[in-house]
């Protein structure tokens, strides 16, 4: 609802001998002409101020004596047309002064020609009836300036006339272009001019309980015809234009002003649009004004429908239309923005200066109402969310379909991905569209995923990340492109790591791209399911040094491979990439000598991590794996600086010389040869420890100082004639005495411990040897009446047992006993 | 009126014709907007929409009129120069059956020629209540050239197929009334005379 018109009650007639029977309105909308039944003809002008809209009398002129029933202005020759007794008076519009028009009699109705042609044209119909069964229609043209006080001069003349073969007087006419709608109480007809023929629109039964009106409609060359409650819009062809208007009761009046149709009802003045047939508009009847059911009203209106009156017997209200501009401002403040942006369009169309402001404050109330409308969405999709869980939820996929709707327009893609990756009972033929046009690609492989349909998933999440697909701008997803890839291929690798989502042909297919973009990745997938080894191996061995050693290490030491070929390839591998990382040296200068200078801190040396990361992993494999080929390997590493692993080589090879050689003479670890030895190589590798390092080649002078540590340490252990060779009569002697001393000192000690232990032995033997001969020198003297000390049973011929104190007891009788007795013999 | 069968899309009034309450707005309603409402306020006048068929390449031009006797008179006015008219009754209520057989005799008498005419039995979905039966129907269908369908506008049973079984029957190629001529041509342009006003 908006207020398109206001009203006021502008008059109220006075006089008790007479009533209204006609109105008119001037073409500005500046004065209104009453009809009286006494055939007077009042003119008023039309006042309005801020306390309204008000009439004030302005001349009275007496026409005939009967009813004036029709009042036209023809403002193109300034002329009053009064339609009186069935005469028709043409009047000075200024003077009032006039003559009936000859040749017109029995008048029943008048129409001007209204719309741009008036302007030029003071053209008007008149009916009247010819015969008792015919009318007649007659077209003048009123003339401009001529003589209207006397019948001397033509006021107006004949342009055409028809005769229409109808009983019931013409009630109204309304101009339609050059054709003329011709209604009765029971007949519209449609009559061409100037040829005169006329065709029936429709004619209602004679029992009809309300008559016909018309009302023309000039600006859209249509006529509005009005049947009880209807309202139909016919055009020049007779043809009805669209839906009929539709009012709460039979009007009494209808009028038509710009877009707009006003219908007069028994409880209200009913605005319409005359386009969309809406109602627009009730202006409901003051208290004691409203009509009588049934009642004729009369109404006019000026040609830009700037002024409307409307009058019954007495009372005369004046309709004025409401600025569009005011109007705009009405329905934004009642938040009618869809009819705002119609007014401010239909302004636009008229060049309205303020159309444009009118559109910039719709648009900002929209975006108010956008927003307010995307947090209503937001929470129906939070809604729809929390109830899909439920269990016994009917139309699921109606309800997961709307939920998908939602969150897509709302933009945030972590909930929706969220939802596309659940089960869902979507349709994905009915979502895929939305999806691809609103860009969420990885939604829509999450959905595809979840579907069964992992190549279309891995296509769109290869397509993202190789940048073949657009993605989301990071304003809307919360994602940078590198985010976004990482993404795409953690879900990949997830989907290509599930053995019941994706086969193995799907995993060897997409295995390229994951090793080359997310080779971590790729890592992890090897990992998680068995695979053809030899088909993935040839596959790494062309694209990536770590992951081929990652696989090669879980194949090795995780799935326990017994293939001394992927054995070796694993540490051929770790070792190369260990090499890889080896910082360059200074080949110029001996092994030994760089170790050195190393050891010294003349050479910066430091371990990069990623260097100390490959060789901690390549020791790590060369502990856990035994069927490398170390040869093979030994061969690789010759020369390098890897003397940990180089030393490990040598030890699986059983070359121990050569380990101890690394770790004495090229590294300078005399303390890790030590250790070596103990561990591996024993008093012999000590031995050949010390020859190395007294006599360590390469023009390298003995290194005692290391020889005598060694001696200090492991000595004890070396044989001191072998010591003694080995040390040959260069080594100069105080360099040598310290150690020597100790081992002499620590021989004699020795051999004085073995001389005292030898005799403490050969004493207790003899203490022994004494002992039982005494032992063996006693005898026993059986008689008759030697009896068993315990159960004092006659010895005779049984066995006993002699106890050093000289007691017997019998064994066999009384073994427990004996044992008893015997323990109280052996207490001190 | 109908665009000939160059493939363009076809226009063809359409007109529904029937009793009160028979339910011609329910059955264009659900064949237009595919709504249906319970209760639906009676037409007054007559309401107009349109409905393309791209798949039978015709643009319905629809009126709806009232079913009210005292609209009655306005009936030709919207049946003039259609292409196609259903006649609706209640299956429910033989009267409307009855108003139906007046609408066909008619549009028989007054209608284009060519008009494609279909008689629909609304409120199929009311089988217990059914007051006409289908072979009744049918029998006055056949007898009078009519296609029958029994529909239901509230399950939308044989909706489409009513209006899709109409388009199939249009003549593709056939002359349409002109608008111009569709009217009752009341006399014969009288010679004109022209009198000039004024004194005699």
């Amino acid at each position: 609802m908006r207020t398109a018109f206001q009203a006021w009650l502008a008059h109220e007639h006075q006089g008790d001998s007479n009533r209204i029977s006609a109105v008119a309105v001037s073409e500005r909308g500046s004065t209104l002409y009453l009809g009286l039944s006494d055939g007077q003809l009042e003119e008023y002008k039309i006042n309005s101020g801020p306390d309204g809209v008000w009439l004030s009398l302005e001349a009275r002129k007496t026409v005939g004596k009967q009813p004036i029933i029709s009042i036209l202005h023809i403002a193109a020759a300034r002329r009053l047309v009064l339609l009186c007794d069935g005469l028709l008076y043409i009047l000075d519009q200024d003077s009032l002064e006039g003559q009936a028009l000859p040749g017109v009699k029995g008048a029943t109705a008048v129409a001007p020609l209204e719309g741009l042609a008036a302007a030029a044209h003071g053209r008007m119909a008149v009916a009247m009836r010819s015969s008792r069964r015919s009318v007649r229609i007659m077209v003048f043209e009123v003339l401009a300036g001529a003589d209207v006080s006397t019948t001397l001069g033509a006021a107006a003349l004949c342009e055409a006339q028809a005769e229409l073969a109808e009983p019931l007087a013409v009630k109204g006419m309304a101009w339609m272009g050059s054709d003329l709608v011709v209604c009765t109480a029971l007949r519209a007809m449609l009559l061409q001019l100037p040829a005169g023929t006329y065709t029936q629109i429709f004619a209602l039964p004679s029992d009809s309980p309300s008559a016909l009106l018309v009302q023309a409609i000039p600006d859209a060359n249509q006529a509005l015809l009005l049947v009880d409650q209807a309202g139909v819009f016919v055009n020049a062809l007779g043809q009805p234009t669209g839906t009929a208007l539709t009012f709460p009761t039979a009007p009494g009046a209808i009028m038509a002003a710009g877009e707009h149709v006003l219908a007069a009802c028994s409880d209200a003045m009913h605005i319409y649009n005359r386009a969309t047939a809406a109602h627009v508009q009730s202006l409901p009847w003051l208290e004691g004004t409203q009509p009588n059911p049934g009642q004729r009203l009369l109404a006019a209106s000026d040609p830009s429908g700037s002024c409307i009156c409307l009058a019954g017997l007495r009372k005369v209200w004046l309709y004025m239309p409401v600025a569009l501009e005011e109007q705009v401002q009405q329905v934004l403040q009642a938040g009618n923005l869809e009819q705002a942006l119609a007014l401010a369009s239909a302004g636009a169309a008229n060049d309205a200066p303020w159309a444009e402001t009118a559109f910039a404050e719709t648009a900002f109330l929209l975006l108010h109402e956008l927003s307010s409308i995307r947090r209503a969405k937001h929470h129906i999709a939070e809604y729809l969310l929390q109830v899909r869980g439920f269990q016994g939820i009917e139309a699921l996929e109606g309800v997961d379909t709307l939920a998908v709707h939602l969150l897509t327009e709302l933009g945030g893609p972590t909930k929706l991905e969220a939802l596309l990756a659940g089960r869902t009972s979507v349709k994905l033929a009915s979502v895929g569209p939305l999806l691809e046009h609103s860009r969420q690609w990885h939604g829509l492989a999450l959905l595809h995923s979840a579907r069964g349909e992992p190549r279309r998933a891995l296509d769109i999440w290869q397509d993202l990340a190789e940048r073949r697909k657009e993605s989301l701008p990071a304003s809307t997803s919360g994602r940078t492109f590198e985010e976004t890839v990482a993404l795409a291929t953690w879900h990949s690798a997830a989907l290509l790591a599930d053995a019941g989502a994706a086969s193995e042909s799907v995993v060897m297919q997409y295995l390229p791209w994951l090793v080359d973009s997310a080779p971590q990745h790729a890592s992890t997938l090897l990992k998680a399911r068995p695979l053809n080894v030899a088909e993935v191996l040839a596959l790494l061995r062309e694209r990536s040094l770590p992951v081929l050693c990652e696989y090669l290490d879980h194949v090795v030491v995780h799935l326990a491979s017994r293939d001394p070929a992927l054995h070796t390839e694993l540490i051929m591998q770790l070792s190369h990439a260990a090499l890889q990382l080896m910082p360059s040296v200074d080949h110029s200068l001996p092994a030994w000598e760089r170790a050195r200078l190393r050891r010294s801190g003349s050479v910066d040396y430091r371990e990069g991590t990623q260097q100390s990361a490959a060789r901690t992993r390549l020791l790590a494999a060369m502990q856990a794996c035994d069927l490398w080929d170390a040869r093979k390997v030994l061969q690789l590493l010759r020369g390098s600086e890897l003397w940990q692993e180089r030393v490990m080589t040598h030890q699986k090879l059983g070359e121990h010389d050569a380990a101890l050689r690394v770790l004495a003479l090229d590294v300078g670890d005399i303390r890790g040869a030590e250790a070596y030895c103990e561990q591996h190589a024993g008093p012999l590798g000590g031995l050949a420890l010390l020859r190395m390092l007294l006599a360590p080649g390469q023009g390298r002078a003995p290194l005692y100082a290391e020889a005598c540590h060694l001696l200090a340490s492991r000595g004890a252990e070396l044989d001191p004639q072998e010591v003694l060779g080995v040390m040959g009569p260069d080594m100069p002697l105080p360099v040598a005495v310290p150690t020597l001393e100790r081992m002499l000192r620590e021989r004699t000690h020795r051999t004085r411990q073995t001389s005292v232990l030898k005799n403490l032995h050969r004493a207790c033997h003899l203490s022994a040897a004494a002992e039982r001969a005494e032992l063996k020198s006693k005898r026993v003297t059986v008689t008759e009446e030697r009896a068993c000390h315990l159960c004092h049973a006659r010895l005779g011929t049984q066995v006993f047992a002699a106890y050093p104190n000289g007691t017997l007891a019998v064994l066999q009788v009384n073994a427990p006993a004996v044992m008893a007795w015997n323990m109280l013999l052996s207490l001190p | 009126m109908l665009a000939s069968d160059t493939g363009a899309l076809q226009q063809a009034k359409l007109v529904l014709l029937g009793d009160m309450g028979a339910g011609k707005s329910s059955l264009v309603l659900r064949f237009v907007k595919g709504q249906f409402f319970d209760y639906q306020e009676s037409t007054i006048g007559a309401a107009f929409l349109t409905k393309t068929m791209p798949e039978q390449n015709v643009k319905f031009e629809i009126w709806d009129t009232a079913g009210q006797e005292r609209y009655h008179s306005l009936a030709p006015m919207y049946y003039r120069g259609a292409a196609a008219a259903v006649i609706v009754f209640d299956i429910t209520n033989t009267e409307s059956l009855g108003k139906a057989k007046n609408w066909v005799k008619e549009l028989q008498r007054q209608g284009n020629p060519n008009m494609v005419m279909a008689l629909a039995g609304n409120k199929a979905d009311l089988a217990d209540a059914r007051a006409v039966t289908t072979e009744e129907a049918q029998t006055f269908a056949d007898d009078n050239n009519l296609f029958f369908w029994e529909t239901s506008a509230k399950t939308n049973q044989n909706v489409l197929e009513l209006f899709t079984d109409i388009a199939q029957k249009l003549p593709r190629t056939s002359a349409q009334p002109q608008p111009s001529n569709a009217g009752i041509t009341l006399s014969e342009p009288p010679q004109q005379r022209p009198q000039k006003s004024g004194c005699c």
